[in-house]
């Protein structure tokens, strides 16, 4: 939940609003999705890798 | 001067037959019907002929150059017909001929997923929203519960460009913006998919990668709210049968704060 700290700061009134922020790592869910080991093949561009994401969906 | 006619007449259908292209033919239709040709001399010889021959023979040129206008026209269009037929042959284009593959780019496999997640959220009424990687020390920090000094700036391990501007190290910084700028300061619902930079480098993680970051403020929002979007979130991307744990965590900007654990999308029992 959005800290009340946060909200005050950034103009909001925590007693009016609250809210909730998340945050995901891309990366670490294409490497779940397709199986990948090694994040850094993701920022190489090696055809190598790229060309297998060819017939996907 | 009968003769001489007839004797033209002759020559060219004799010649005629051994004509081999269009320019041999033009040399023949010059030699005998040009200008200067054997029929038309024969033409401007007419001047010595008595009254009654004139007709006569006048006519019987005529006849023959007609003749032999026709013929020479016949063997022209023949010579051209035979060309376009050459032509058509040399420039035959085989139809079964297997074409040249044209080589097809592929999405990124990162860009998948950004598109995907976008696709997820804007279904469920949320913004996207973009932000700059070039951060403020104030928006990446200090508006987010990090003042100066504060021990958790330490967990980010920051490229700072000079003292005040840095490579944003989260895509929480976008966060402070769509506040700041929300006017009227109503309900907010966004995401924000983006590049973060921190100084690391190894097999899971990289000095540049790829963040979502998702912000809704309304009233009674609750921690109920934030498990069902991530609920569906998670099982969208990697399955219906994902499961979630949360475990309370520690970040700045957020109250109470919770790390979140799925079932491995291989075994379903490992967790993230």
């Amino acid at each position: 939940m959005v800290h009340p700290n946060v909200l005050k700061m950034n103009g909001y009134d925590p007693e009016k609003y609250t809210g909730f922020a998340f945050g995901t790592g891309l990366d670490r869910l294409a490497m779940f999705k397709y199986g990948i080991t090694d994040i850094r093949l993701l920022y190489q561009n090696d055809v190598r890798f790229l060309n297998q994401f060819d017939r996907i969906d | 001067m009968k003769e001489q006619i007839e004797a033209i007449r002759r020559k060219v259908n004799e010649e005629i037959t051994n004509v081999k292209d269009a320019k041999e033919l033009n040399d023949l239709k010059v030699k005998y019907l040009g200008k200067k040709g054997e029929l038309t001399a024969v033409l401007r010889g007419m001047g010595g002929l008595s009254p009654q021959e004139r007709p006569v023979i006048g006519s019987l040129v005529n006849v023959v150059r007609d003749e032999l206008e026709s013929k020479l026209q016949q063997k022209e269009e023949a010579f051209k017909k035979q060309q376009m037929m050459e032509k058509l042959e040399k420039e035959k284009i085989d139809i079964t001929l297997p074409s040249n593959k044209i080589k097809r780019g592929s999405k990124h496999p990162l860009n998948r997923i950004i598109e995907e997640v976008e696709d997820l959220f804007v279904s469920m009424g949320y913004d996207v929203v973009d932000g700059p990687e070039l951060e403020t020390d104030e928006y990446c920090f200090e508006r987010l519960n990090l003042p100066q000094g504060h021990p958790a700036r330490d967990m980010q391990d920051s490229f700072y460009v000079t003292p005040e501007y840095l490579l944003r190290t989260q895509t929480s910084a976008v966060q402070a913006h769509v506040m700041m700028e929300n006017e009227e300061k109503g309900p907010i619902r966004v995401i924000c998919p983006g590049k973060v930079y921190r100084r690391d480098d190894d097999a899971t993680h990289s000095h540049q990668f790829a963040q979502v970051e998702g912000l809704v403020i309304d009233k009674d929002i609750s921690l109920a709210d934030l498990k069902g979007t991530l609920e569906v979130f998670m099982r969208k991307m990697l399955g219906e049968d994902t499961n979630l744990r949360f475990r309370p965590s520690y970040f700045p900007f957020t109250e109470p704060s919770y790390e979140v654990d799925v079932t491995c999308f291989k075994c379903k029992r490992k967790r993230m």
